[in-house]
């Protein structure tokens, strides 16, 4: 793809985000007129008297918390979905192959059953997080085999142990107050989130986006294949090391906010390619645009369409896997 | 050769499983002169057996021609005390459930056992204590109450949680027992009965007083408690009647929200006592248009804000306190937080939300809370007063309760 | 002498010597042709003087530069390597492919500036296939993609070329198109060694030949002096005919009837 026409889709990209996100903060449950909104906003900013607290409420402590963290959040989980298929050669490859999700689900359990409060729970959950992520390299070292597929067997492994760790946990859990918490954690909700947290991962995402882009054209030459990398002189285990880190640590810090959300990591990327091409220079940014502006629509859809909160793993789901089926149809010449 | 091996064992394998499903059960035309207990005895089933499977209502009533279904017999050694195999239809205890099952108990049951705890708060109330206990749910659940009531709450036996019921710890309890199940776990039926031990499905899953005094009166009757349970019961229809009168003279019906216990986002569906405690005692549900299965239902933030309840109760058993909504920014323009009117539903010792006989209390209370001027602490104090001494021979400080 | 090779031997864990002290070396503008059986280790070769494995014993010199004392950058800008698989699992433009080649000269965090383009596109010139730089790679046929990779490997400016069976999976004629662009790359001076299974093309070169005969023998020297149709029948355990066709002017190695 030509730079100037990438150049102009991003662009185009920025600004479409930007009206998604404006529209977003227009639409709820309590009310769903801009008019409110712009009343809203020049009340808190002292230019006029509040004509409605509620709305003024609604508006900076939920809404604009949720757009800015469901941007940043479906950018995060695109980003490292899309940097996990470049460095393990694989576009079936989603975040979640070296056991994130699991980890932070068992960690986040843990803390429900002791009583812990939420911030605590997001501490576990990205702890343990990023710790089913060292097993699952730690037990490819000890293998003494660096291959991608004995990561992603170890992934496999740790992520099994984890699932059925969470399986006993809740077995034991309190059915009406703990289990009920681990489900819907599970399914993923920003229902709890607050301008703080938004501000406690802004960093995370600024200095993983930063240093993941800088790496995309080496994940490109990672992504031919591990000689092909070594003959042009790269160091293959320090990128894949760097890459792998900073793609968990970005959905560790996901998952430990809003809990599991599936098919983003694996889905966003395909679309991506088929938007700019596999250039993972190009294609990498376009992920994390495209990452934002979809979790914003189904965050908005999930606070919004019924009077009770919508899991946001279910509406991934039922929009993630049509579309997936539909990205396979498009390219089924290329499947061998 | 090997060909030939392979559909054989296919074919034998599909025959095989075909086979266990239509093992099960027995078709049998009812002929002249047959009795169910005739029937039952000739197949080694109980006839009550036979009559719940074929849902027949009156045991002594079946056609001739009248085609039944035999359930496979599990326990031949049926020697379930309770239930007779011998004809005589004219056992000493007959009860209907709430799905309209008729179980028969040829004496009453020695001691009553089951996972749900509600459900087993009848025995417990009817009993005065853990005279009537055999086998116990979750009992974390259980609260204060019972450390003051029952003698040996440690000595009971745990059965299992919600729907993971060891049956072999059920059976080693003995056949004297009789299970109190909800509705929703009446698929449960047929593994106790496999064990030998009687189940009766007490508590429906629509809540309301009228099914607490239901289940009060089954369980009365399979204690051999009906003096007690009918009791129980006036107490409970003295206390809506008497709710209802004076609620009837408060000038304003405030908006309640009550939330649920696993999160702050959770409300409770009209289907659970919560609705009537509030609606009874001159209350208004700040929950509308809310349409979901099940007990409760994780709601919007923005919703809640919309609701805007004057009065929000906080169930004493939430894994989240009263004091973190009160200063919680959400919840800052909600007119119940910005009159500090978020209040901790009673009590310490057990819950009054449940549905069981002591939420009638929490009905008492509700009024309280809502109408403070038509009714006093004192006069929640003096209902509970009544109550505990009613069924536990005790009375409890307001302290101990937990209001004030 | 650009590189020289000095008592190498090389042995995979637990498993015997594959070949031992092997010496020899690769000048400006000189062709080897390694020969052998499947198995006795023309693959490992390569791979130990593309610093892609690490010989059990003995060195590599490159310039007179131990390559253990070479960062992996300093050995690429020297030495290029054509595999032979490349199966990528994401399709990119030619001309990205082959500016991957730059990569010894560009940042780990930075990406390849004009210049690198510049210098892919004369790499794509020098095989004659610019008219490919923005076409798909899964679009271009198998020869190609050759084509490709070697001009990805001169992307580095390398003072030698290594190719592994660079001529296994093409038909006939791109065989012979191949064969011609290693000549004419070792004409401009590049050093080329190249496994190949067929001794005839071997002939076609011209240049020096090595063996790794299954004895673990190492046999080193020019065409004329290496290719003997006793050794090579002994080598390949069938006949072999070796044979001066005039009208052609050259030797050619082929099989007897059959």
């Amino acid at each position: 793809m030509r730079k100037t026409i990438y150049i102009r889709t991003l662009f185009i990209m920025i600004c479409i985000l930007f009206i998604f996100a404006f529209f977003s903060i227009c639409i709820g449950r309590f009310s769903s007129n801009p008019v409110d909104v712009y009343h809203a906003i020049l009340g808190k900013l002292g230019l006029e008297p509040t004509a409605d607290e509620g709305m003024e409420v609604v508006l900076f402590s939920i809404r604009i918390p949720r757009v800015f963290a469901s941007m940043m959040i479906g950018a995060m989980l695109s980003l490292s979905g899309a940097v996990y298929q470049g460095v393990f050669r694989n576009p079936l490859v989603s975040p979640d192959i070296l056991g994130v999700s699991a980890g932070a689900s068992v960690g986040a359990a843990s803390a429900i059953m002791i009583g812990l409060g939420i911030w605590e729970r997001q501490g576990f959950a990205f702890l343990f997080g990023l710790l089913a992520v060292g097993l699952s390299t730690t037990i490819s070292k000890l293998m003494r085999n660096h291959s991608n597929l004995m990561l992603v067997l170890s992934g496999i492994i740790v992520g099994g142990f984890l699932n059925s760790l969470l399986a006993i946990m809740k077995f034991v859990a309190d059915e009406q107050t703990e289990l009920a918490t681990i489900v819907f954690w599970q399914m993923g909700s920003f229902a709890e989130i607050d301008m703080q947290e938004v501000v406690a991962i802004g960093p995370v995402l600024f200095l993983g986006s930063v240093l993941l882009i800088g790496l995309s054209w080496r994940i490109n030459i990672l992504s031919f294949g591990e000689v092909e990398a070594k003959i042009v002189g790269m160091n293959t285990k320090q990128i894949r090391g760097i890459s792998i880190a900073c793609a968990s640590l970005l959905t560790a810090s996901a998952v430990s906010i809003c809990g599991t959300i599936g098919w983003i990591g694996l889905v966003i990327p395909h679309l991506a390619r088929l938007a700019v091409g596999s250039d993972h220079v190009k294609m990498i940014p376009v992920s994390a645009l495209l990452g934002a502006m979809f979790m914003l629509f189904v965050d908005t859809v999930a606070r919004a369409l019924l009077t009770v909160e919508i899991p946001l793993s279910i509406l991934t789901g039922i929009i993630g896997a049509p579309c997936f089926a539909w990205l396979l149809y498009k390219q089924r010449a290329t499947v061998s | 050769m090997k060909k030939l091996l392979t559909v054989f064992f296919v074919a034998m394998l599909i025959l095989s499983s075909a086979g266990t499903a239509f093992a099960a059960d027995i078709t049998y035309v009812v002929k002249k002169g047959d009795t169910l207990g005739k029937i039952g005895k000739a197949y080694g089933v109980s006839y009550t057996s036979i009559a719940s499977k074929n849902k027949i209502k009156d045991p002594n009533l079946i056609i001739v021609g009248q085609k039944l279904i035999i359930p496979k017999d599990e326990t031949t050694t049926n020697t379930n005390a309770n239930s007779t195999t011998n004809e005589n239809k004219s056992a000493s205890i007959t009860v209907t459930d709430v799905t309209g099952r008729v179980v028969s108990l040829s004496s009453p049951a020695s001691k009553i056992l089951g996972t749900h705890n509600p459900s087993l708060n009848t025995g417990i109330v009817l009993g005065g204590g853990d005279k009537y206990i055999a086998g116990f749910g979750n009992k974390k659940m259980a609260n204060k109450l019972y450390d003051y009531v029952m003698k040996d709450y440690d000595g009971i036996v745990q059965i299992g949680m919600g729907s993971n019921i060891n049956y072999e710890t059920v059976a080693t309890l003995g056949k004297n027992n009789v299970a109190i199940l909800p509705e929703r776990f009446k698929s449960q039926v047929e593994q106790y009965e496999k064990v030998g031990v009687t189940a009766i499905v007490a508590l429906s899953n629509t809540e309301s007083f009228e099914s607490i005094k239901r289940s009060l009166t089954i369980v009365g009757k399979v204690l051999g408690e009906d003096t007690k349970a009918s009791k129980i019961n006036a107490f409970i229809d003295k206390t809506v009647k008497e709710t209802k009168a004076t609620a009837a003279k408060a000038k304003t019906k405030p908006s309640v929200l009550f939330l649920g216990s696993s999160s702050s986002f959770s409300v409770a569906s009209s289907s659970m006592i919560q609705t009537d405690i509030i609606e009874m005692a001159g209350g208004t549900n700040a929950v509308k248009g809310l349409n979901v299965k099940g007990d409760f239902a994780d709601v919007n933030m923005e919703q809640i804000i919309a609701w805007n309840p004057e009065i929000i109760w906080v169930p004493k058993y939430a894994s989240y306190t009263a004091e973190s909504l009160l200063s919680n920014s959400k919840w800052s323009s909600i007119k119940a937080v910005k009159n500090k009117a978020v209040y901790v539903f009673p009590s310490d010792l057990e819950p009054w939300d449940y549905p069981t006989a002591s939420a009638a209390l929490g009905l008492s209370w509700g009024l309280h809370n809502l109408h403070p001027e038509l009714y006093s602490l004192n006069q929640v104090m003096k209902d509970a007063d009544e109550f505990y001494s009613l069924v536990y021979g005790k009375t409890f400080t307001a302290q101990e309760l937990g209001i004030n | 002498m650009i590189i020289e090779v000095k008592n190498m031997s090389f042995a995979y864990e637990g498993a015997p010597l594959l070949f031992d002290n092997i010496s020899f070396s690769v000048g400006r503008g000189q062709i080897v042709c390694v020969l052998g059986p499947n198995g006795t280790g023309k693959t490992t070769l390569l791979n130990c003087l593309a610093n892609l494995s690490i010989p059990t014993k003995g060195r590599i010199l490159i310039d007179r530069k131990d390559t253990e004392k070479m960062s992996p950058q300093e050995v690429a800008m020297n030495i290029g390597f054509v595999p032979q698989f490349i199966t990528p699992s994401f399709s990119y433009e030619v001309l990205d492919y082959v500016v991957t080649g730059c990569a010894p000269t560009i940042g780990t965090f930075q990406k390849p500036k004009p210049e690198h383009f510049e210098i892919a596109q004369e790499s794509l010139k020098q095989m004659g296939i610019l008219h490919l730089a923005h076409k798909y790679y899964n679009q271009i046929s198998g020869g190609e993609r050759q084509q490709v990779s070697i001009a990805r490997a001169l992307a580095q400016r390398p003072k030698v070329i290594l190719m592994d069976e660079p001529t296994a999976h093409l038909d006939f004629g791109n065989q012979i198109k191949v064969l011609r662009i290693i000549k004419s790359l070792a004409a401009e001076g590049y050093g080329a060694v190249i496994t190949t299974h067929n001794p005839d093309h071997a002939l076609l070169l011209g240049g020096d030949v090595a063996v790794i005969h299954p004895s673990g023998e190492f046999i080193f020297g020019s065409c004329k002096d290496v290719i003997r149709e006793d050794f090579l029948s002994s080598l390949y355990g069938v006949e072999l005919h070796l044979c001066h066709l005039a009208e052609i002017e050259r030797d050619i190695c082929v099989a007897p009837s059959l």
